[in-house]
Order: structure tokens, then C-alpha cells, then sequence
């Protein structure tokens, strides 16, 4: 009954003319952003978020979080047709999709990401609606020491659930933490690492240091790189997109597993799209029966990643409106947004701010719909969009960057931030640093300290608080074991693994 | 052998970075109050996670030297688009509140455009006209984000 009212509020909202509008506006630069090589969705939302500052924070959010998945359409056909993957999900798309163009069978492989691409979503939107007033409810009975546990597993669980080494990310993550104390301490008002700086009181900009850790150090290391070749696609005919009987039959099974394996990774507090579609890889050409197919222009291979990196993307929304915890990079920015809006992520959100709430879970499902019928016909658009040379695009990204840097706070200071974190990110890329951590651990930082000193402070000192509860307790636990996870040996690494482990993020 | 050495102190040299910014983390929170564990003080958190950072980068070390590959793909570090791009953003930051955006923006793209060998001035100037056109109209007069287009007009 709830679940029902709520729906009836989220349309009324979705369906709204200004929500309706962000949306649109939302999903179109998402899907342009991830068509285009070396713009993100982070960059693209950190771009956009000082501007969300005059509008309406539902519309804001809706408009956010279209970019957000929009930009996983986009991503599969820059990765198709290009063999340029931006993102560790678009790595595991070029796989099976690119072999696919080479056959001349783009069409196909097009038309099977986007229609993979909303079932996915679907079925984690719906997900959605049940679990996250659930876990929520759950979660009103969260002390800090509860938060403060959960948040851990959310990071622990974020570096060692990764493709690429565990200590590194770890090892971000308090890095993250780190860059998320400089500033003032809540609880005494002492300034700390600020250096004498007077803006550095007040903390990093968030968006500062998302832009530098994946904007600026990513075209760092793009520029100059050979251009991939483009498949000529000629006139895109309906008749050439749609999968025969066979062709569909290949398509379900993966489709639905794929679906099912991202939204259980996406739901999990830390854990992002890149994992997932990389798991729902490796499963698909474990159960196959002739997985040498895979590699060569697999439907499956194609199909089932697509499917769990979009449901993961709409999945990873549970955790974050139920507890506060981002799953990944780009939810991190989205939490942070909130926040900047005066919304605090929670259990409280659904009670608080219902509207927002479930208008922002309907208006998921509009986005999917527009995504659908935007990706459709208007592929020989998005084809186009691809040959806009790197060499003239990213001297203008560059200047999109500083602008919005310094529109977040208006302070050329932001600027020389972004630029040291570029320098930074950009070295972590060539030793192998995952940036993905670093964004989670420095807005979760100051959260988990802030739980950590409230719970010491009520159990007077006593740190066995955390394990006497047994929710914390059974967080901390899990930590532990993935903690000791990263210890195990790890196998030889796959194609997918190591493609996607070249210094991309999920 | 010198060769082998120097894949060894490559191979040493993320972990090692790790560990000193996790000293440096540590080392300032020290003159923080530390409080108790009955009421942390501002120094408490700093310190755990300075020390943790030391933990992780010996971590990565034995990691790295153990694969015993050196941490670069590629051998010989690429500067030429770093430089510029530092060049390019430290001009446009200093020079923003100074001479206006137009002029910031044009010397922004002029310089980053240098990443690249080979590049042709005419094409990078109408970027560049561009971008100092595009960003006028779209950021300053459009969504009155308050920079000067030009100061002294």
C-alpha cells in the first residue's frame, strides 16, 4: 500500500513539466558524455552540479542522475564502434561489441545494448522500490556505531571487491580519507591541515577533486594517444537492428542473469558498475557452452554485461537513499550533491522528502524510456559525435573544467585544486592507483570519523561497542573477511580483467 | 644488475610514496590534541589514518617487488601533455580575476593545445575564438557566473 501511494506521488512528480524537462536534459548529456571518448559522467556531473544550485533539488537530482545512467547508453557505443572504451563497464562492452562491428553487425550490437540496457534498469528500478524503504526501516534503528560500521564495510568492501590490487585501493581509500580532514573539525572547530591557506579551511571542494582525479588527469593521459578507428556505419536501416528468432534466444538468458548479477553487486554499499558487468562477464563464459565464442562477437558476451552494469547503476541507488552510503564514484557525486542541497541521504529521506524520493525513482524509469527512444533512431547522431577529433575537443574541455570549478565556489583557488589533484590522478594512473576509492573514502571520511568519535564518546571509551552490537558487529565481521580476502592469491588474470584493469575505473 | 636494481626501486616506488604521505599524515596530526579513546580528540582520527597509510604502502611495496615488474606500462614517462596542460591551467588561474575570461581562456587553449605535437596554430586560434565566444555567451551573459569577459572594457 505504501510502495502504491509512494508510486502515485513518484509519477506525479516524474511527470511533472520542470522534472520531465531535467530529465530529458539529463539523459541527452549523459548519453552525449558517454558517447564521447575522455568526458565521464563524473566530469560531467561535477560540470553540471554548481549550475543545480539554482533549481529546484528534486530536479537537480533527477537531472544528475540521468547523466549518471544516461551516460552507461552512451558509453557502449563509443565501445562498439570505436574500440574505446572510457570506463572499465565500457572495457567489457568492447569485448563482444567491437568483434560484433567488425562483422558489420553495429546495428545489431547497438540495438541489443539499448534494449539490454532498460531491461536491466527496469529490473533493478523495481528492486528499488521494495528494498530501499526496507533497508531504510531497518536502518532507523542504526546507532553511530552501526553507521560507523557499515560505512567501513562500504569502503573495505569497495577496494577489495576490485579488479585490480587490493592494497592499492585500500590504500586510497585512506588517502581519500585523508584529503577529506583538511578543513575544520566539526566537533572542536580546530583547523587542520590547512597550511595557513584560508580556503582550505573549509575542506576541498568536492568537485575540485572529482574533476582532477578523473577529468583532468584522464585527458592527461589521452592526449595525443591514436585515434581508434571508426566503423562506418552507412544509413542505419530498422531491418539491420532487430535480432532474429535465434539471435533473441541468445539474448534473454544472458540478459536476465546479467540483470540479476548487477543489481545484487550494485545493491551492495561500495561496490560499482565495473565489478558487476566484469562478474556477469565471467559468468556468462563460464556456463557457456562454447566459450571460445566470447572475445569473437559473443551476443552473450555482449548482452549480459550491458544488462548488469545499467541494473547495477540504478541498484546502487538502494544503499545510497537508504543509508547514506554511495556504491561508487559517480553516486559518491550524486550524494554529495544532495548534501550540498541541504538533503541528507538516509533512513530519514523517505519520510522526509517522499517526493524527492520516489520522483526520483519514477523519473529513473521515464529517463530509461526517453534513453530508449532517443538511442534508437537517433544512433547515426551519436555516430556523428564520435568524429569530432580528440585534438579539438578536449582544449574545450579543459576550459568547460576550470569554468566549473570555479563557478562551485567562485574562487580561482578551486582551479589550482583541480590541477594539483590532475597532476595526482594522473600519477596514480601510471602506478596503477584506482582513483574510484579516493572519491568514496573523502566523502564517507568525515562521516565515519564523525560516527566513530560520537560511539566512543557514548560507550565512554570503550572501543568493544563495536562488536557488542550485532549489527555492527556483523558488518565488521564481513569487513574482516574481505580485509583477509585481499590477502588470498589471486589467479592469472583474464582478457577482461586486465583490460579492465588498465588504470580505468568503473 | 644495475638494471635489476633500478626495476627494484621502481617497483618501491608507490608503496613508498604511500607510506611518506601517511608519515606526513601522522607526523601533523601529532600536533593536534589526541584526546582519549573516551573522547577523541581532533589529532585521534588523523593519526590512525597516517598510520594505516604507512601499513598500506609497505603493503603495496612487498606487492610490487613480490610481482616484480616495474609499476609503468610504459617506459618512458609521457611529459610533454602534463607540462602543458599544468602550463595552460596555472595561466588561466592566474590570470582570470587579473585580465578577464576572454584573454585567460584563449592563452588556456593555445597552451594545453602544445600537448600535441604537429598541431596547427589556425585550428587551434578558432578553438580558441571559439571557446572565448561560446563561454561569454553561455557562462558569464547566460547563466551570470561573475567573471569579467574582459577587464578594462
Amino acid at each position: 500500500m505504501e510502495i502504491l501511494q509512494g508510486l502515485g506521488l513518484g509519477l506525479q512528480t516524474a511527470l511533472g513539466p520542470s522534472a520531465l524537462l531535467f530529465c530529458f536534459i539529463g539523459v541527452t548529456v549523459g548519453t552525449i558524455v558517454g558517447v564521447l571518448p575522455g568526458v565521464g559522467a563524473l566530469a560531467a556531473i561535477s560540470l553540471a552540479l554548481p549550475l543545480t544550485y539554482y533549481i529546484d533539488p528534486t530536479d537537480a537530482l533527477i537531472m544528475l542522475a540521468g547523466i549518471f545512467y544516461g551516460a552507461q547508453y552512451g558509453g557502449s557505443t563509443a565501445s562498439i564502434l570505436l574500440n574505446l572504451p572510457g570506463t572499465a563497464t565500457a572495457a567489457i562492452t568492447c569485448l563482444d561489441g567491437h568483434p560484433l562491428a567488425k562483422q558489420g553487425k553495429a546495428p545489431l550490437a547497438l540495438f541489443v545494448t539499448a534494449i539490454n540496457s532498460f531491461i536491466g534498469s527496469s529490473i533493478a528500478i523495481v528492486l528499488l522500490m521494495f528494498f530501499a524503504p526496507l533497508v531504510a526501516r531497518v536502518a532507523l534503528n542504526f546507532g553511530s556505531a552501526e553507521y560507523f560500521a557499515v560505512m567501513l564495510l562500504g569502503l573495505v568492501a569497495a577496494s577489495t571487491l576490485t579488479v585490480g590490487s587490493p592494497f592499492k585501493a585500500l590504500a586510497m581509500v585512506a588517502f581519500g580519507i585523508a584529503l577529506g580532514l583538511v578543513g575544520t573539525d566539526v566537533n572542536t572547530g580546530q583547523f587542520r591541515y590547512d597550511f595557513g591557506l584560508l580556503p582550505l579551511t573549509d575542506g576541498f571542494s568536492l568537485v575540485a577533486v572529482a574533476m582532477g582525479l578523473f577529468g583532468v588527469a584522464e585527458i592527461i593521459a589521452n592526449i595525443g594517444q591514436p585515434p581508434g578507428t571508426l566503423h562506418k556505419l552507412g544509413r542505419v536501416r530498422f531491418k539491420d537492428m532487430l535480432p532474429d528468432r535465434q539471435q533473441w534466444r541468445e539474448i534473454w538468458p544472458p540478459t536476465l542473469r546479467g540483470s540479476a548479477i548487477g543489481s545484487f553487486v550494485g545493491a551492495l554499499p561500495g561496490t560499482g558498475p565495473g565489478i558487476a558487468s566484469l562478474m556477469s562477464y565471467a559468468a556468462e563464459k563460464r556456463i557457456s557452452r562454447n566459450p571460445e565464442k566470447f572475445g569473437n562477437g559473443a551476443l552473450e558476451g555482449l548482452s549480459a554485461p550491458e544488462a548488469a552494469n545499467n541494473a547495477s547503476v540504478q541498484a546502487a541507488f538502494i544503499p545510497t537513499l537508504s543509508l547514506g552510503i554511495p556504491g561508487d564514484a559517480v553516486v559518491a557525486v550524486l550524494m554529495g550533491a544532495m548534501m550540498l542541497h541541504g538533503i541528507s541521504p538516509g533512513p530519514n529521506l523517505i519520510n522526509d522528502q517522499p517526493t524527492m524520493f520516489w520522483g526520483l525513482i519514477m523519473s529513473f524509469w521515464v529517463g530509461n524510456l526517453i534513453l530508449l527512444v532517443l538511442n534508437i533512431p537517433l544512433i547515426g547522431l551519436w555516430v556523428k559525435l564520435l568524429s569530432i577529433p580528440y585534438h579539438v575537443l578536449y582544449p574545450c574541455i579543459f576550459v568547460f573544467i576550470c569554468l566549473g570549478v570555479y563557478s562551485a565556489d567562485n574562487s580561482t583557488f578551486d582551479i589550482f585544486v583541480v590541477l594539483a589533484f590532475g597532476v595526482v590522478g594522473y600519477g596514480m594512473r601510471r602506478f596503477g592507483f584506482p582513483a574510484t576509492p579516493v572519491l568514496l573514502g573523502f566523502i564517507l571520511g568525515p562521516l565515519l570519523e564523525e560516527h566513530f568519535r560520537r560511539a566512543m564518546l557514548l560507550a565512554r571509551g570503550d572501543p568493544l561497542v563495536f562488536l557488542e552490537r550485532p549489527i555492527s558487529a556483523a558488518f565488521l565481521a564481513v569487513s574482516a573477511l574481505l580485509l583477509a580476502s585481499a590477502f588470498w592469491p589471486r589467479g592469472r588474470k583474464g582478457k577482461a580483467e586486465e583490460a579492465a584493469d588498465s588504470g580505468l575505473d568503473p | 644488475m644495475a638494471r635489476e636494481t633500478g626495476t627494484m626501486l621502481r617497483s618501491l616506488m608507490a608503496g613508498g610514496v604511500v607510506a611518506a604521505f601517511g608519515a606526513f599524515v601522522a607526523a601533523i596530526a601529532l600536533t593536534y590534541p589526541l584526546g582519549s579513546a573516551f573522547r577523541p580528540g581532533p589529532g585521534f582520527v588523523p593519526l590512525g589514518i597516517g598510520l594505516i597509510m604507512i601499513g598500506l604502502g609497505i603493503l603495496v611495496a612487498v606487492e610490487d617487488v613480490r610481482a616484480g615488474v616495474a609499476p609503468t606500462p610504459e617506459a618512458v614517462p609521457v611529459w610533454r601533455p602534463m607540462v602543458a596542460t599544468v602550463a595552460g591551467i596555472l595561466v588561466f588561474a592566474l590570470l582570470l580575476d587579473r585580465v578577464g575570461y576572454v584573454p585567460s581562456s584563449i592563452l588556456l587553449v593555445l597552451i594545453v593545445a602544445r600537448g600535441e605535437r604537429g598541431r596547427n596554430w589556425l585550428t587551434d586560434l578558432g578553438i580558441a575564438a571559439f571557446m572565448a565566444v561560446f563561454g561569454t555567451l553561455v557562462f558569464i551573459w547566460g547563466l551570470g557566473l561573475p567573471i569579467e569577459p574582459m577587464v578594462g572594457l
